[in-house]
């Protein structure tokens, strides 16, 4: 037996069951040059972070089950291994801080660190969570801005753009990560599912809170980048929610976990459909009272002769003004039209959804969860469309020097009464004399 | 061999993060010769072992560097595997092919010129024992060609062929009593 093992360890170097040497570098050359021009190699830079190492080093020390076990423990010694420096200190105090304090850059920077441990030491589910986490705080933040007495008007104003914007970026980001994340560990869908369902009515009841606000109605940009911060978060949701019931469909997911998440996102898409709705209302009272108070100036005789004698274009100016405001008042009454059938159209949708959902039919559920999401962007884009007349109304009205209601002989009774129903019903009704 | 292990899982580790080329060549540097031999001693024709090797090494690549794809534990279990497909299919693809036979005796003897008999004696008997080789089960002859000719250790082999380690002692016991006795009737 010896001799035959001898043999055959002999067998190693000679024979033809040996390759040639010439095929063996032929062979290297051939599969380097189809692999290079297939796909762009990144082989792992000279200045690797250390963190960079730190994860090669763990993915070689440890087994691939211990590796996943001790996932939390590595985040949590990275993060400790930070704190020595007295950091920690530093980011517990900024962790309430808005954009504009002192610490909000510190807050930011933590945050970074955070997505930076969670990329090495956790899974993409991890990182779609940490991501909606952002979202919400981004989402909060803009409360708090908003919530601010002690700010002069232009300083908030931006504040609040500033921190708007950011929330948009973030739940961008959150959708991409639960994206990426479903399709890469399908196994977590449900988990992710559930975490962008509660995510989502938090981030959604903060938008409300900042769409009902004076200071964001009266600003129409505001509106606009609010809105798609909601549609965004409802895109996000309904693409969670979907893949949940896909997974149900082939077993993966029970049928009660799936019917709660759809639940959750009916009511999420309900909610953010009476915040676009309380909008809609509030953009329609400004519209309107911008048009009457138009309407009312351009026929009164003192401004038209005012205009007339000052301006060089008085008089064609009073001309303008009236064909604003008849068109402005053309284009409320539509929008009001418009928006309240939508707004029945959504509402008529999200009871659709539940019915369906009592009678488990999920997938169905979930198409009448997009008509009902689609409904609510088509009233934000009616608001969108007023706003831009109102601007113009605005507009001529700073031309002619009319600031408030006008007084003079003439006397105009006009009453505007714009009604928004399904959801956030409001009744405004304005009188002039 | 420690050493080994770890630098093999580091090359992995670059492949399937980051699609290093380079790593992965240094891996086809590592393996070759094996899945050459490996395929060699179940097609036994040069040309068509040398397509096949090649063509695992690209599959492997490919499934690698796929980021949708579940990730790799083992490079050595992994391609093997690989190998033992790719002969698979070549078998279903050339049913009924020729076996070709191999020259031993000649591609030996053109290396070792110093003592002529001796290499034709040395070449004879290595044919011998292939041929013996090729008689053994399929099960059998990995067993052998891992263990003895490739050197692998008993956890390497156990993790290519799928089975506990007792199991593959076992069998490499068998295998070798079954190599033994062919030897012995030839």
């Amino acid at each position: 037996m010896r001799e035959l093992k001898a043999q055959l360890k002999h067998m190693k170097t000679r024979g033809p069951w040996n390759p040639d040497a010439g095929f063996v570098a032929r062979g290297k050359d051939t599969l380097l040059s189809v692999i290079r021009s297939s796909r762009r190699d990144r082989p792992m830079p000279e200045s690797a972070l250390p963190l960079d190492r730190l994860r090669v080093a763990a993915h070689l020390l440890f087994p691939s089950a211990l590796q996943h076990a001790l996932r939390p423990a590595f985040g949590i010694f990275v993060v400790g291994a930070v704190a020595i420096s007295g950091w920690i200190a530093t980011v517990s105090a900024a962790y309430n801080s808005i954009p504009g304090d002192a610490l909000y850059q510190v807050k930011r920077a933590a945050e970074k660190t955070q997505e930076a441990v969670v990329s090495v030491t956790g899974s993409r589910s991890d990182k779609a969570q940490l991501h909606l986490e952002f979202a919400t705080r981004r989402a909060q933040e803009v409360k708090q801005v908003l919530a601010q007495k002690n700010e002069s008007s232009g300083d908030k104003k931006e504040a609040v753009a500033v921190a708007v914007d950011s929330l948009e970026k973030s739940i961008a980001t959150a959708k991409d990560s639960v994206n990426e994340a479903n399709k890469k560990e399908p196994e977590q869908t449900l988990v992710i599912a559930q975490e962008v369902n509660q995510k989502s009515s938090e981030i959604v009841s903060a938008l409300q809170e900042v769409s009902k606000d004076s200071a964001t109605s009266a600003n129409p940009e505001l509106v606009k980048k609010v809105a798609e911060a909601a549609k965004l978060v409802n895109d996000t949701g309904i693409a969670a929610v979907e893949a949940v019931v896909e997974k149900q469909a082939s077993g993966d997911i029970s049928a009660t976990d799936a019917k709660d998440v759809v639940t959750k996102q009916i009511e999420a898409i309900a909610e953010s459909s009476k915040a676009v709705n309380a909008a809609a209302a509030n953009v329609q009272t400004i519209a309107s009272s911008t048009v009457v108070t138009l309407l009312i100036a351009s026929s009164t005789p003192s401004l038209v002769v005012t205009t007339t004698v000052s301006g060089s274009h008085g008089s064609s100016a009073a001309v303008d003004a009236k064909a604003t405001a008849d068109a402005a008042s053309a284009s409320v009454v539509q929008a009001v039209q418009k928006v309240t059938e939508t707004a029945a159209a959504a509402q008529g949708a999200i009871q659709e959804a539940k019915n369906l959902v009592e009678s488990n039919q999920l997938f169905k559920a979930i198409q009448e969860v997009k008509k009902a999401n689609e409904a609510t962007q088509g009233i934000q884009q009616v608001v969108d469309e007023v706003q831009k007349v109102v601007q113009a109304a605005k507009d001529v009205k700073e031309a002619m020097g009319v600031t408030g209601a006008p007084t003079g002989a003439a006397t105009t009774t006009i009453t505007v009464t714009t009604t928004v129903s399904a959801g956030a019903g409001t009744t405004a009704t304005t009188t002039k004399k | 061999m420690v050493k080994g292990k770890l630098e093999e899982k580091r090359l992995l580790y670059l492949v399937q993060t980051q699609k290093d080329a380079d790593a992965f060549a240094e891996l086809y540097r590592l393996y070759i010769e094996r899945i050459y031999r490996f395929i060699f001693f179940k097609i036994g024709d040069r040309s068509n072992s040398e397509d096949i090797a090649s063509e695992v090494f690209l599959k492997a690549w490919n499934y690698l560097s796929d980021a949708d794809r579940a990730p790799v534990q083992s490079f050595s279990g992994f391609v093997y595997q690989i190998a033992r497909n790719a002969v698979v299919d070549w078998y279903r693809d050339h049913a009924n092919a020729p076996v070709s036979s191999i020259d031993t005796v000649q591609e030996v003897s053109i290396v070792s010129t110093a003592d002529p008999a001796h290499a034709a004696d040395q070449a004879r008997e290595m044919e011998r024992v292939y041929r013996a080789i090729k008689k053994l089960k399929q099960e059998y002859q990995e067993a052998v060609i891992l263990r003895y000719i490739d050197e692998l250790s008993i956890s390497e082999i156990a993790v290519i062929v799928g089975k506990g380690q007792t199991a593959v002692r076992v069998t490499l016991h068998r295998a070798m009593k079954k190599l033994r006795d062919t030897l012995n009737e030839s």
